[in-house]
């Protein structure tokens, strides 16, 4: 039995036409002798009667002072999805097909007891594999299981991604052949965004590592989650438009796309809306570098009791910097505007003043609790040593990130980054790089011109076979990529 | 969840459904291994104020033009930081003196990977980190991250004690030797 699994958002169930083209896709595999299951998102997007925000607006306004209980927050949530399973189902249904519908419990998907962000632990799909036998077309919802004890789980950010991976995983022992399908309002994976660069082109192939730093650096692409869950059990991910007909992406392991791509840059994506924050101790030498490792320390903590994520962190010396994404910038001004952090105070057997150090934060902006704590402050300077801290804050910035395989081994990449970015007059605050990516942080100004110049220095809009593929030993910048002049 | 060496393993059967159909799933959120690569040099290069931009893409270039490959690359006020690999070293170092250059540069350096799934979603992680690092006294030279890591630059001398605190931190196995 060769077994196919084809997820499609919320965007292509949403609407009569949609769930026709959906179900277009679906009635063609059937007929090319596959047999089906279908993973669902929840239909609609925010304010649309069923969407999963506008129920969850309807539990919260029940008593704004009473947060719901996770539990039965997820009762709710997992509605969505088994609303459009059902229509879908229905949908196939009218069509002559021989569905069934299935809740992601139903379909043997058992999480753990993370209610809103839940970790599949096992999937049971010997009752999917019955439905399949029998003809059926199996509707799943997406984003969804059950816990030991039978209470429905949500899965968290991309979590029908995720579904339609494991159910690939878990359907793949029982086929002779399988593919996991993801359908969404773009043909694949793009080079870059098509909005900002007309000329981007959609990736034949790509590596899970590939559209995992891209999703990991911005891009809307399948989740790392069902990415990882693809890789480990050797599933192909095909990417895909729900309303083209076009091949799409096949996204699967370096080892399977060969050579060609073992080193080469793959696509140019942007994440918006970032603040980037840097502290500097003043002095230098050891005492300042400890005093800025106390200092990190505590405010990481901070940060790390707000669930506040951060990333492009850099560290050395006397001064540390990170981002973080602009929705959090109120939250910490309230944390750090006026925050006290004692470093080594009390230590020792000092019998003189000063007895130890106080480092005053300030993060820009009216400065009121760093102006207030300043004041009083002042009044200890015989008795601790008081330094006054001033982030230096960026607001409107927005991280470039060139996405590449085995950056590390080529040298040039970071040269010819900023030398186009120079070329174009885009100033670059920062940047970063991993094994998978190369990012710079410039004015959210400049985002288009600054993804706009590096695709095409990369040769992103070239055929891969020409410019995208990149030799071994890159003797210089000028030389990246090969042929060019 | 990773077994004595590092790796991944599945979990127990979680759940009352058992039998041989069933197929166990995602890794355990969070870090799931530490990885020690040695071998390596931190470069930091200060430049004049007013020229600081140009400064910074001309030694980026030349170090290109010599193919030495440069990362954790970051840029400091008025300045250019870089790790390159130990067998290149001597390579940047000449390039560095004939240009004169105002650097530092640390010999022996070790990057350490703390890898964990979906690094994007998680929070936490790099206050856990300097917690570990800290109780164990090692510095940091220089922080990254990936979609699947943070990367600590660390001397080479405190990079066992550096990925044992880490291991113990994320209650991952000690790596067998």
């Amino acid at each position: 039995m060769k077994i196919l699994v084809q997820k499609f958002g919320g965007t292509s169930v949403d609407g009569e036409e949609n769930r026709r083209l959906a179900a277009a896709k679906v009635t063609r595999a059937a007929q090319s002798g596959w047999s089906v299951v279908v993973v669902v998102s929840a239909i609609g997007r925010v304010g649309a009667p069923y969407a999963t925000d506008t129920l969850v607006s309807t539990l919260k306004n029940v008593d704004l002072s009473v947060p719901p209980a996770r539990r039965e927050m997820d009762l709710l949530m997992a509605c969505g999805e088994i609303i459009s399973t059902v229509i879908l189902a229905q949908t196939l249904r009218a069509q002559g097909h021989d569905t069934v519908a299935l809740t992601g419990g139903q379909a043997g998907v058992r999480t753990d007891y993370e209610f809103g962000n839940a970790r599949i632990l096992a999937i049971d799909p010997r009752y999917v594999v019955r439905m399949l036998e029998q003809g059926k077309i199996v509707v799943v919802a997406g984003f969804q299981g059950v816990t030991e004890q039978g209470a429905i789980t949500t899965l968290g950010r991309g979590g029908s991604d995720t579904t339609a991976s494991a159910l690939g995983a878990a359907l793949k022992p029982h086929a002779s052949e399988i593919a996991v399908e993801i359908y969404t309002d773009v043909d694949g994976v793009k080079t870059a965004d098509p909005r900002l660069v007309p000329e981007a082109r959609t990736l034949a192939e790509a590596t899970y590592e590939e559209v995992a730093e891209m999703a990991h650096q911005g891009a809307r692409v399948v989740h790392p989650r069902a990415a990882e869950i693809a890789d480990q059990y050797g599933i192909s991910l095909y990417v895909k438009s729900t309303f083209e007909d076009r091949p799409g992406t096949r996204i699967t392991s370096g080892e399977q796309l060969g050579e060609a791509v073992r080193r080469r840059v793959t696509g140019v994506t942007h994440t918006g809306r970032i603040v980037y924050v840097r502290f500097e101790v003043s002095g230098s030498g050891d005492g300042a570098e400890r005093d800025r490792a106390q200092v990190e320390l505590e405010i990481y903590r901070m940060l790390q009791r707000e669930s506040i994520a951060i990333y492009l962190t850099s560290t050395g010396g006397n001064a540390f910097a990170f981002a973080v994404a602009r929705e959090h910038l109120p939250r910490l001004r309230d944390l750090f505007d006026g925050l006290v952090i004692p470093v080594d105070v009390g230590a020792g057997r000092r019998r003189k003043p000063p007895f130890g150090r106080l480092y005053l934060l300030g993060l820009g902006v009216g400065q009121k609790g760093f102006n207030a704590q300043k004041a009083l402050l002042d009044n200890t300077a015989h008795v601790v040593e008081v330094h006054a801290m001033e982030a230096d804050v960026r607001e409107n910035c927005t991280m470039v990130s060139v996405i590449t395989t085995r950056f590390r081994g080529v040298p040039g990449v970071m040269a010819l980054i900023l030398e186009t970015l120079t070329g174009v007059e885009v100033p670059v605050y920062q940047t970063a790089d991993s094994e998978y990516s190369v990012s710079v942080l410039v004015p959210e100004a400049d985002t288009q011109k600054a993804v706009r110049a590096l695709h095409a220095v990369f040769g992103l809009d070239r055929e891969p076979a020409s410019s995208v593929a990149v030799a071994e030993e890159v003797p210089a910048a000028a030389a990246w990529p090969p042929g060019r002049s | 969840m990773t077994d004595a060496s590092g790796q991944q393993r599945v979990p127990a059967n979680p759940g009352p459904v058992g039998g041989s159909g069933m197929v166990h799933f995602e890794r355990e959120r969070g870090v799931t291994e530490i990885r020690v690569r040695r071998g390596l040099a931190h470069v930091t290069v200060h430049f004049e104020a007013g020229r600081v931009a140009g400064e910074r893409l001309t030694l980026l270039q030349a170090l290109a033009a010599e193919s030495v490959p440069v990362f954790l690359v970051k840029l400091p006020p008025f300045a250019l930081s870089f790790a390159v690999r130990a067998d290149v070293v001597d390579t940047c170092e000449r390039l560095l003196s004939a240009r004169r250059a105002r650097y530092t540069l640390l010999r022996d350096l070790a990057l350490i990977g703390v890898v964990a799934g979906a690094m994007r979603d998680l929070s936490g992680v790099m206050a856990r980190i300097y917690e570990a690092l800290a109780g164990a006294g090692v510095s940091l030279r220089q922080t990254g991250d990936a979609y699947n890591a943070v990367l600590l630059l660390v001397a080479g001398d405190e990079a066992d004690e550096a990925a044992r605190s880490l291991r113990a931190a994320f209650a991952l196995p000690e790596q067998a030797r």
